[in-house]
C-alpha cells in the first residue's frame, strides 16, 4: 500500500494531533546551535536580529569562536607528532577545509543520494573540532559569561604568547573566581595545553584524566586525553 | 540578515562551501536534534550527537543535493542515533519507567498545555516502537518526510514505510491509551 497520507487525514485523534505539533515544535538551544556552529568550524553564525534568541547568546559565541581556536591549536598540536608547541590563535584558521580533515569525504557521488552511507562506529573519526562544554552547569547570566571569557581569552593568549605560565595564572585566576563556572571544560581545555607547553606532561595528564573520568562522555575527554598520549 | 562572526579576523573570509554549512545548520538543526531524541539519543549526548552529523555532513558537503539537504541529513541522524544507541546504554527495560515518562497511570494533560509533559508522553510512547516503525514514524509523522523520502532513508520499499507508519500509528494509539488508564 503505497499512497501513505499523514495521519492527519487517515483517522487520527485530536489528541494524537497535538501530541505530533507538541513535538514538531521542539527548537535546538541556543547553545546547541552555537555548538554545532563551532563544531563544523567555519565560523560563528548569527542573524542580525539574533534569531537564536538568547541576550546571552553573543558572548556564548565569542566563548566558542575562542574555543574554536583552542580546538585549532589542539589539532595543530597532534598534528606536531610529539612536538608541544600551541599553535597561536593567528597561526590557527578555522575554515571548513579543516573540518574536512576530521571527517574523511568520499568523492562527490555522480548521483548524488539521500542515503548517507558513511559509518558512524568509529566516533574519533567524525569527532567534532569543538564540542560543546561537557558539564551543564546552571545557566549563567550574560555578564557572567563575559566576565569568564575575558579570563579565558588572557590565558589564551598567553599561550598564543608562548607563555604558559602566564597562561596558568590566568586559569588559576579563572578557578579562583569562577568555581563553577559555565565555560569549566573549556578551561580544562586549555590548562592541559599550557601545562604540555610548559613541558609538565605529569600535571597535564593529571589534569586530563581527572577531567575524563568525572565528564566520560565528553568529547573534550577524548580530546584531553589525546593531547597528553600523543606527548610523550 | 546573515553574517559570520569570524573566529580570528583574517582567517575567515565565508567561502561559499562555508556558507553552505551554516545554512544546514540554521536551516535544519531543529530537525536533527529533534529526531536524534526521539529516536533515542539521551540529553547526556545529544549536543555530541548533533555536532557529530554536521561534522560528518560538512565532510560530504559536495554530495548533498540541493533541495534535499534535509532527508540527506536525517539520514544521517539515523546512522548517529543508532551508534548512540548501541553506546549508551540509555533504555530502560520499560521506557515508560523512565524519569521524562509520565507515571504509569496518570492522565494525559488537559488539553495537552504542559508541553514538557506532553514532550515526554510522546517520547515514552515513541520509545516503546520497534525498530523500523519507530524511525518511519518519527520521518513521517514528526519530521514530515515524503514516503518516498523515508522509503529511500531506511532503504525499504515505499509499501513497507506505508504499514510501518501505519502499525506504528497503532502502536502509539495502545500506548497512549494505556498511559491514560486508571
Amino acid at each position: 500500500m503505497s499512497d501513505l497520507r499523514r495521519w492527519s487525514e487517515e483517522g487520527a485523534t485530536a489528541e494524537e494531533l497535538s501530541l505530533l505539533e507538541v513535538a514538531r515544535r521542539r527548537r535546538a538551544s541556543p547553545a546547541q546551535r552555537a555548538a554545532v556552529v563551532s563544531a563544523v568550524g567555519v565560523g560563528v553564525a548569527t542573524t542580525a536580529a539574533g534569531a537564536a534568541g538568547a541576550a546571552g547568546l553573543t558572548t556564548k559565541l565569542v566563548g566558542l569562536a575562542l574555543l574554536a581556536s583552542v580546538g585549532a591549536g589542539v589539532a595543530l598540536l597532534q598534528a606536531g607528532a610529539g612536538k608541544p608547541a600551541v599553535a597561536p590563535a593567528t597561526t590557527a584558521p578555522v575554515v571548513a577545509t579543516s573540518a574536512a580533515t576530521v571527517v574523511a569525504a568520499p568523492p562527490p557521488s555522480a548521483t548524488p543520494s539521500a542515503t548517507p552511507s558513511e559509518p558512524v562506529d568509529a566516533p574519533s573519526e567524525a569527532e567534532p573540532r569543538v564540542a560543546a562544554k561537557a558539564a551543564k552547569p546552571a545557566p549563567a547570566s550574560s555578564s557572567s559569561l563575559s566576565r569568564e571569557l575575558q579570563v579565558l581569552k588572557q590565558a589564551h593568549d598567553a599561550l598564543a604568547r608562548d607563555n604558559p605560565n602566564g597562561a596558568l595564572s590566568a586559569l588559576d585566576d579563572y578557578h579562583a573566581r569562577f568555581p563553577q563556572g559555565a565555560l569549566g571544560a573549556e578551561e580544562t581545555v586549555i590548562r592541559v595545553q599550557a601545562l604540555l607547553a610548559r613541558g609538565d606532561r605529569a600535571r597535564a595528564a593529571a589534569v586530563a584524566h581527572q577531567f575524563s573520568a568525572a565528564h566520560p562522555e565528553s568529547l573534550y575527554a577524548r580530546r584531553v586525553e589525546r593531547l597528553v598520549s600523543d606527548v610523550k | 540578515m546573515y553574517s559570520v562572526l569570524p573566529l580570528q579576523a583574517s582567517a575567515l573570509k565565508g567561502s561559499s562551501a562555508d556558507q553552505r554549512v551554516l545554512g544546514l545548520v540554521r536551516d535544519h538543526l531543529d530537525a536533527v536534534v529533534r529526531t536524534l531524541a526521539k529516536l533515542g539519543v539521551s540529553d547526556s549526548v545529544l549536543d555530541d550527537a548533533a555536532q557529530q552529523v554536521f561534522v560528518i555532513a560538512t565532510g560530504k558537503l559536495a554530495g548533498i543535493e540541493v533541495g534535499r539537504e534535509r532527508p540527506y541529513l536525517l539520514g544521517i541522524a539515523l546512522r548517529v542515533a543508532s551508534h548512540a544507541r548501541r553506546t549508551v546504554q540509555r533504555r530502560r527495560e520499560s521506557p515508560l519507567d523512565d524519569e521524562l515518562a509520565l507515571p504509569e497511570h496518570a492522565p494525559l494533560p488537559d488539553q495537552l498545555l504542559d508541553e514538557r509533559r506532553a514532550h515526554a508522553l510522546l517520547d515514552a510512547v515513541v520509545a516503546e516502537l520497534p525498530d523500523g516503525m519507530r524511525e518511519a514514524f518519527v520521518l513521517f509523522e514528526i519530521e514530515e518526510l515524503s514516503a518516498s523520502e523515508v522509503a529511500e532513508l531506511l532503504d525499504i520499499p515505499i509499501g513497507t514505510v506505508a504499514s510501518r507508519v501505519r502499525r506504528a500509528r497503532e502502536h502509539v494509539r495502545q500506548n497512549l491509551l494505556r498511559a491514560r488508564k486508571p
